[in-house]
Parts: structure tokens; C-alpha cells; sequence
């Protein structure tokens, strides 16, 4: 079926398409430029009044594995569509359907889950299997597993930390990987409680330096588009502003991606020993070039927080809201924690972070180097972000709600002074064209001739802006039309999208050893083959090129 | 006749779901040729066909085609008012596809052994809960405690694997620590003996949560008649331990009738612990695909069983959604018995309609009004299961070929 966009007002940064009237053609799921002499438009869409993006991506959101499904487990309550209080903004652990159902209604056509603990990489792509409508990926946690700790107390050559890590993205369907509170997690299993970026763990005598050090060289050497993917040490913890730039300072210029940064910008200034270092990070950011952060902004309400990082979230169960929270020490792989929290408005601590976040998003100049998430649903729900958005482009609407927010935080913020109010090229470049670039998603994000026809349809007559965000009056995806006028037209499943660099098989000779030792299944049955993705997971591989082949 | 050996098979049949079996199969009959558990070997092999005439379905009784059998349930799912989905046994693609059945026909769905769940989910919906995987305890736990009285039934290999396996991180076998609390056979005694240090602690069930208070190392008290010596030196070993491990089975206190006390006073002693050292909790669960049912059940609906699909979308109540109850009160009109893995003669009602969709050896204590044979996953079809510790999943190789359908590929022709 072909279908015509006609005289669209496009957004398409990647093309330095700024609000420019153009015809979009879309053809077996692709955008093409002309149509054959003997084809025929099947449907053609007058978009005058429209605002044409390619679809959203979503680069940090936690929609599938064993934490997600432990807070769906833990809150019944915020599923039970029956209940006369039952809540429909309560999306913080949706089911897969709800999930896909959210996403597309606003527009998002990808979304990659950051967390994918190697050894439950089967449960988390079978889970997101089961989402709809969206391309998802996963990010494979490294950095506290006993192999690669092993290989690093042992001083192993870079090249086989290399293999190592493309065996696992191989292994486990991954897009990327992420590292969370490096070293940390495996450091609690031994009970330490904390660990700085130069503190070395009691057992491997390691730093979490050296692990972000060895792990974004790996991804670099490899070639992998998406840098290292950085949960840093001292997550929430005042003061864990200058932990969070030794982190990126560890990546030795390579590039490097801090995720949530927002929970990760705080200094210990002031009479409450909590203040805003919104200033010295986005500084950072803005000056150095190989790096790019998502904030994780949070939202006022009740939410639940969910991390591999099991050292914070049982350092913080005392803090849950209600009191139920779980802790888990997973297979010498990692570790996770779910823990539910309400961030309240008239907490000091919590507006503030509130304002951090905000002021993370209006300090940093290049939208391409900062991505939109609440790191969902730590800080809140993915269904927030037409709010966020509204905060960012609307100057006033922002200064009216810090209005509301007690007198102390405002005078421990600056978000007042800043003026600055996002262009909707800005928007979609922080949210299309940017988040595909640093996923090396070649075909997605972009409106270009050959890409995915996941193109998100907007309705410009909306005079809220957070209106126009939350309901597109047209999604496409993989060129079919998913909704229409706000409703869902069809249902369609999309892919897993993964990478898949060489490495020197004979890595894979120690980790038979090892598995056969230590572990508790075969090799053979911990790696996840593209036929098993399709036939038993459900979810066909789509292979995103790596930048270049590794020379031995 | 040729033989083909196929190793690395995963063993569906139990929650550890171990994956180190090897199968020679000579298109008979297939063998297990590496297991010294016999109970493990009896009950994997125990699945070989021994009559073809079981692997036809049947429609009262007579001879049907599959797609004869799988028309008349579908009309028998047109004629009733009321249905239940009782899975007695299946693997993921089965359970995500009797999840979109009950969906599409507004059905009650359960899994057999969904009372026993109810305690470790009271834990995680109501208060902390600090667990731990089979891997970590076979590397970590210097110090495991084990409760109840079945465990080891439950998992025939959780001795020779985790417990006293020779190869660990992190820990030395003959120095690992085991303290039976309950009422444990002589044999697991003797078992665990022969390479570990083992102290058991006999005490009714009943009385677990006044020994962990006893011994909790913020309290002082003794609330159980065991001596001060014992009590002391208990002490002493937590305090000194580096990881300490619970392992229980939470169905092996549902007679005591205050299972839930129990559950809950091992999980708030490892919640303690860990003030100031490091503890956590194993529960054995996952047999007959209970733990894969309430995963799969929980990432599609946001709810683990009991359910009720109502238009598209889920009800969830421990108590309405019963659908053991519900065939045994009538309150049902057809009963649809979905049976990959189990082993155990189903009762059925025979005031109700049945339909039976099980692997062939299946047997029932009436005859079904529909009965349609599948393939077993992991012997007869490829798959997915969970393990007991709910956070790795298991991939299942098929190396048999019986010509019938799978579970999943009939429930779906049902929609």
C-alpha cells in the first residue's frame, strides 16, 4: 500500500529539515521518493494542518525483565481497571499491552530497555516481545559479573575484554551496554555498602574507574554506535556531582553516555546538605564532546523506582512509599532493587530534584547531547513526557508551577532566571534524530528515502502544546497506519533491534570453563540465537551496523 | 535402528530445570544417560510412548481427527456460559496463548498450584523481601538454612548441584554450613552428610517463627525449648557468616494453616540480617510451570493468577478466580485442562464439560468429553520455562517426533 503525505509541515533534523512543506511517500513499511508509472496512491492524507516528525525513540525506559515485572507483581492496584479509585495515569509497571498502547498513542515508534541482565536476557526480550507496535532493544549490564571482574583483577588484556563484550552483545540480543554503580553491585554482595570512583571493592581490588575505563574503550575498539551506557557510583546521594564527572572523566575522552543524570547532579551545599549542581554538570556537558546524558526527570506523584543498583535501592528502602520493596542478588551477574517512592511536591528534596532535572534540559546548549526521559518509571511515567515537553517550551507554565513549590526550593534553584523555552526543532531533535544517532539506528529517527516509514502525525490547530504531544492524530508504523484520529487502528508487532560485532571465538573456550565450573546452566543454553528470538521469544532480529570491523 | 544422543537437554520436569541431561533417542523409545538421580532419570523417562493409540484425540471416547476434536471445542466453548482454564503443566508460548483464549472467550484461568503462591506474593505486595539465585547460593552462601520438610523432593538435584557442588567462588564445601530446621527424612540427612556439615534441627513447622525470633541478632529472647548452647552458637554463626541463604518451599508449611506466619518470619529474619550482613532468601518454587504461568501472567495482564478475562480486558481475585473451586462447585459449565508436564491422574467432574489438552500419557478419572493429545515441551517441542528462582528462563530442545500438535499451536486454533 502506498501512502502520500501531502504538504506537510516536516520536522526532520537529521535532513536539517526545519518546518518545511513537504510530500512524504511511504511504501512496504519505507519512505520512498516517486512512485512507479503503474502504481497507485492508496491513501493520501492532506497534513496542511499538521506537523509531520519522523516516529519517537525512547532511549532509557524500563518496559521489560525481572524488576519490571516484579513491580507489575507488587501493585496490583495498578492494574485492576475495575477498581472504582483505579487511576489511569498509574502507568508505572504497565502490562506489555498497556505499554505499546501508551507509546504509540503518543507517538513513540522505539523504546530500549537499559537494564537486560545477561542472564535473564530471555525473560526481558520475551517480555518485550509482547509489546506492541514498538522496535525495542536492550542494553546488556556489565561491569559487575564475576567473569569480566575476574578478567580485570587479572589484569587481561583490553582484547579480550573486548571478545568478552562482544560475546555478550552477541549472546544476548543487545543494542548496547550499560554499567550500573560500577563494581558497586557485586561490592554489596561482598556487604559493602558503598564505593567511590576510586575506592576499590574489598574482594577484586578493583575501582569503579577501571570497569567504566576497560568497558568504554571495549565499545569504542568495537565499534559499537551507543557509547557506554552510565549509571554512576553514589546514585542519590548529595554531593555525587564530582563521582559523576570522575565517571566521565574515566571514559579518557572516549565517548560516554550518563543516564538519569539528573539523580546524579547534586552537591551538599546549603543549611539541608542537598543543593542544585545542575550548573557544573550541564557545564561539563556543553564542554565536552564525546558526551551525552539523558536526565531522568522526575514527576510529582507516586511512582516506583526499579534498579539493578541493588546497593542504592536497599540503601533506600527505608524510604519506601508504601512500605513494600524488594532486593535481589542475581546470579553473579548483577543485582536489581524495586522500591516504590511518591515524590511530593512539598518535600524539599523532591522539588528540588524536580528543578534539578529542569534545569539540566535549559543549561545544556545542544539538544543532540541531552535525551527526554524520566528514566520511566524511576522518576516517572513515559506517559509524562507531553508535560515535560510543555515545561520545556513554555517559559511561564514552568515558572507558574515552580510558583506553587515551597519557598526554600526557589531560593535553592535558578530555573526562575532561565529563560530559555525549547523550539519544536529542538524537541525533535532531542527526540528523533539524536537518541537514533547514538543508537546508530540508521534507518529510524530520519524522514530520508530508504528509512522506516515510522513517521508520528501531530495536529498543529492544538493550542496546548502538552495536548498536541500526548495525542498525534496519526501514528505510521513500519508503514502502516496504528492510529487514526487518536484511536488504535491495528495492532502490528515490531523488532528487536541488536548489534553484532566479531570477536575472536576462543573467548568463548574460558567462558565454557567457567560456565561448566560455576555456573548453574550450559553455555550453549545461555546464548539466545536469532532463531530462538523469532520462533520462541517472538520478536524478529533486525542487525544495526557497528561503525567498523575491529582489526586484530 | 539408529540412535541419536542429544546433549545439553533442559529437564522440564522439575523447578531447577537443569540443562546438563543427555538423551539417546532411537525413534522408539529415548533414555537418559547421564543422570545419577534415579528419581529425576524414572520421571523423564517415564514420558516415552509405549502405544501409538494414545496419540490420536478422541471425542467422547471415539477416535477423532485434530481438527474434528479442536472444532467441537470450540463448540463446546460456544455453548457454555461459564469456562475455566486449569494449567496443569505448560511452557511460556502455552501460557501466553491460554492467556489470549481466556481473553478472547472470557474465560477464569489458574494454575494448579496457585495456593501455594499466595505467601511469597503476600511478601513482595505487603512488605521487603531479599532474595537470591541458585547460582549465588552454589558460590556464595557459606551459610544456608533449610526449611520445611520436602525441599529436597521438590528438587532431587538441589544437593548435588548447589548445595554440596565441588566447584564454588567463593566458598569451600566441606566448610559451607547447613542447618535443617523442620522435619527432614533420614535419607536427605544422610545425604547432605556425606560432604557437608549438617546440623539438624527437628522442630514441628508451627514453630519456625519462634526459633528465628530466638536467634535474630537485634532481639534477645528465647521463645523455643531449644538449649541456650544451641541458641548461642547459632548466633555466633551468623555473625560470622559472609552470606547467609533461607531456602524454603512455602507449599511445605500449607498444612500447618499459618503458612503465611511462616513465610514471613524467614523473610523478616533475612530483611534483619542484612542490617548488617549479607542474606538472602531461596524459594523453591516453579514445578509444573507455576513460576513461567505467573511470570507470563504478570507481564500480560500486570497480574499473576488467579484471572478472569472480561472483554479484552483482566480481573484478578485469589478467591473468585478459583478454578479448582469453581469445577469442584459447579460453578462452571466446561472445564478446559491444559496438561504439558504432569504426571498426576486429573479428576474430573463429571457434572460439568471437559476438554482435556494433554501430553499423551495423560490420564483422568473419567473420560473427558474432548481429549487432544500434544507434544511435551522439552521433549516433543522446543520452549521456554522458568526456573524456581524466577529470574532465569531455560530454553527447552525438542528431540522427538510423535506427528502431533503442541499446546500452544491447539489453543491457538481455538480463538
Amino acid at each position: 500500500m502506498i501512502i502520500e503525505l501531502k504538504n506537510a509541515n516536516v520536522f526532520d533534523p537529521q535532513n536539517k529539515v526545519f518546518n518545511k512543506k513537504k510530500n512524504i511517500l511511504v511504501k512496504n513499511g519505507k519512505i520512498i521518493n516517486k512512485i512507479e508509472t503503474n502504481e497507485k496512491i492508496v491513501k493520501s492524507i492532506n497534513c496542511k494542518d499538521k506537523i509531520v516528525m519522523p516516529g519517537a525513540i525512547d532511549l532509557h525506559t524500563h518496559i521489560g525483565g525481572g524488576k519490571v515485572n516484579i513491580a507489575r507483581l507488587m501493585f496490583p492496584e495498578f492494574h485492576n481497571e475495575f477498581l472504582d479509585k483505579y487511576d489511569t495515569t498509574m502507568i508505572n509497571a504497565p502490562s506489555t499491552l498497556k505499554t505499546g498502547l501508551r507509546y504509540v498513542e503518543m507517538g513513540y515508534t522505539s523504546c530500549f530497555e537499559p537494564a537486560l541482565l545477561p542472564i535473564n536476557a530471555r525473560q526481558a526480550h520475551s517480555e518485550m516481545a509482547d509489546i506492541p507496535f514498538v522496535d525495542k532493544g536492550g542494553y546488556a549490564l556489565l561491569g559487575n559479573d564475576e567473569f569480566f571482574l575476574g578478567l580485570l583483577a587479572r589484569k587481561t588484556s583490553q582484547s579480550v575484554i573486548n571478545d568478552y563484550v562482544a560475546f555478550i552483545l552477541n549472546a544476548t540480543q543487545s543494542i548496547g551496554i550499560k554499567v550500573v554503580n560500577p563494581g558497586g553491585i557485586n561490592a554489596f554482595k561482598f556487604n559493602q555498602r558503598s564505593l567511590n570512583v576510586d575506592e576499590k571493592s574489598r574482594h577484586f581490588n578493583i575501582t569503579p574507574r577501571e570497569v567504566v575505563t576497560k568497558l568504554s574503550k571495549a565499545i569504542y575498539d568495537l565499534g559499537i554506535p551507543h557509547p557506554l551506557h552510565v549509571h554512576c557510583s553514589n546514585l542519590g546521594v548529595p554531593g555525587n556531582y564530582l563521582s559523576t564527572i570522575q565517571t566521565i572523566k574515566a571514559a579518557n575522552g572516549l565517548p560516554i553516555h550518563i543516564t538519569h543524570i539528573q539523580f546524579n547532579s547534586y552537591g551538599n551545599n546549603g543549611d539541608k546538605r542537598f543543593s542544585s549542581a545542575a550548573v557544573e554538570i550541564s557545564e561539563y556537558i556543553n564542554k565536552v564532546e564525546n558526551l551525552t546524558a539523558d536526565v531522568g526527570q522526575i514527576m510529582f506523584g507516586q511512582t516506583v523506582t526499579m534498579s539493578g543498583d541493588s546497593m542504592a535501592q536497599h540503601r533506600n528502602h527505608s524510604h519506601a512509599h508504601p512500605k513494600k520493596w524488594m532486593c535481589m542478588d542475581i546470579e553473579c551477574d548483577a543485582g536489581c532493587g524495586v522500591v516504590p517512592f511518591k515524590y511530593e511536591d512539598k518535600n524539599f528534596v523532591n522539588a528540588l530534584q524536580w528543578a534539578i532535572g529542569l534545569e539540566i534540559f535549559l543549561l545544556t546548549e545542544d539538544p543532540s547531547k541531552i535525551f527526554l526521559t524520566t528514566d520511566h518509571p524511576n522518576g516517572g511515567p513515559f506517559t509524562s513526557y507531553p508535560h515535560l515537553i510543555k515545561l520545556l517550551m513554555d517559559k511561564s507554565f514552568r515558572n507558574d508551577i515552580l510558583e506553587t513549590l515551597p519557598k526554600t526550593v526557589q531560593n535553592h534553584t535558578i530555573l526562575k532566571s532561565l529563560k530559555r523555552e525549547y523550539t519544536l526543532n529542538e524537541i525533535a531533535i532531542m527526540t528523533r534524530s539524536a537518541p537514533a544517532k547514538i543508537l546508530g539506528l540508521e534507518k529510524k529517527g530520519n524522514l530520508s528515502v530508504g528509512s522506516d516509514a515510522d513517521i508520528t502525525i501531530y495536529d498543529k490547530s492544538k493550542k496546548d502544546i502538552e495536548e498536541m504531544f500526548a495525542h498525534p492524530s496519526m501514528v505510521i508504523k513500519n508503514g502502516q497506519i496504528v492510529v487514526e484520529n487518536g484511536k488504535i487502528k491495528k495492532y502490528i508487532w515490531g523488532n528487536t533491534q541488536t548489534v553484532k560485532p566479531e570477536y575472536d571465538k576462543s573467548i568463548e573456550k574460558s567462558l565454557r570453563k567457567f560456565f561448566d565450573k560455576y555456573h548453574t546452566m550450559k553455555l550453549e543454553n545461555y546464548i539466545i540465537s536469532n532463531d530462538e528470538m523469532e520462533e520462541q521469544i517472538g520478536s524478529a532480529v533486525r542487525i544495526n551496523n557497528c561503525k567498523y570491523v575491529r582489526k586484530n | 535402528m539408529k540412535k541419536n544422543i542429544t546433549e545439553e537437554i533442559t529437564c522440564p520436569f522439575c523447578p531447577l530445570l537443569c540443562d546438563d541431561v543427555s538423551i539417546t533417542y532411537d525413534n522408539k523409545k529415548f533414555k537418559v544417560n547421564n543422570l545419577k538421580n534415579k528419581e529425576c532419570v524414572k520421571k523423564f523417562e517415564s514420558f516415552n510412548i509405549n502405544k501409538k493409540s494414545i496419540l490420536t484425540p478422541k471425542i467422547k471416547n471415539k477416535i477423532s481427527s485434530f481438527d474434528d476434536a479442536i472444532l467441537s471445542s470450540k463448540l463446546l466453548i460456544k455453548q457454555s456460559n461459564e469456562i475455566g482454564i486449569l494449567n496443569r503443566g505448560a511452557d511460556v508460548a502455552s501460557i501466553r496463548s491460554a492467556i489470549n483464549l481466556c481473553s478472547q472467550i472470557n474465560a477464569n484461568f489458574d494454575h494448579v498450584n496457585s495456593k501455594y503462591f499466595f505467601d511469597n506474593m503476600n511478601i513482595v505486595q505487603r512488605t521487603g523481601f531479599i532474595a537470591t539465585t541458585l547460582m549465588e547460593v552454589k558460590n556464595r552462601a557459606d551459610t544456608i538454612f533449610v526449611f520445611g520438610n520436602n525441599v529436597f523432593n521438590k528438587a532431587p538435584r538441589l544437593i548435588e548441584k548447589i548445595l554440596s557442588s565441588k566447584s564454588s567462588l567463593y566458598t569451600r564445601r566441606n566448610a559451607r554450613k547447613i542447618f535443617l530446621i523442620g522435619q527432614f527424612s533420614q535419607k536427605d540427612i544422610n545425604n547432605l552428610k556425606k560432604n557437608l556439615q549438617v546440623t539438624n534441627i527437628k522442630m514441628k513447622l508451627n514453630e519456625i517463627p519462634q526459633f528465628l525470633e530466638s536467634i535474630n541478632l537485634n532481639k534477645n529472647s528465647n521463645r523455643i525449648n531449644l538449649s541456650k548452647n544451641i541458641l548461642s552458637e547459632l548466633r555466633l554463626v551468623l555473625r560470622k557468616s559472609k552470606y547467609i541463604t533461607a531456602i524454603y518451599s512455602s507449599s511445605d508449611f500449607y498444612m500447618t494453616g499459618i503458612s503465611g506466619d511462616i513465610v514471613n518470619s524467614i523473610t523478616q529474619f533475612v530483611c534483619d540480617l542484612n542490617t548488617t550482613i549479607r542474606a538472602a532468601c531461596l524459594p523453591i518454587a516453579g514445578n509444573l510451570g507455576d513460576a513461567s504461568n505467573n511470570q507470563v501472567a504478570t507481564w500480560l495482564t500486570g497480574f499473576p493468577v488467579r484471572l478472569k478475562g472480561v472483554d479484552g480486558i483482566f480481573k484478578h481475585d485469589r478467591e473468585a478466580y478459583d478454578v479448582a473451586k469453581l469445577i469442584e462447585n459447579n460453578e462452571i459449565d466446561l472445564a478446559i485442562h491444559l496438561n504439558a508436564l504432569s504426571l498426576e491422574k486429573i479428576k474430573l467432574n463429571k457434572r460439568i464439560k471437559n476438554i482435556v489438552i494433554g501430553h499423551p500419557q495423560t490420564s483422568c478419572s473419567s473420560t473427558p468429553d474432548i481429549f487432544i493429545p500434544i507434544g511435551v515441551p522439552g521433549i516433543d517441542s522446543s520452549g521456554i520455562m522458568f526456573r524456581t528462582d524466577n529470574v532465569v528462563s531455560m530454553p527447552l530442545k525438542s528431540f522427538r517426533d510423535l506427528k502431533i500438535p503442541l499446546l500452544n499451536h491447539v489453543i491457538d486454533k481455538m480463538v
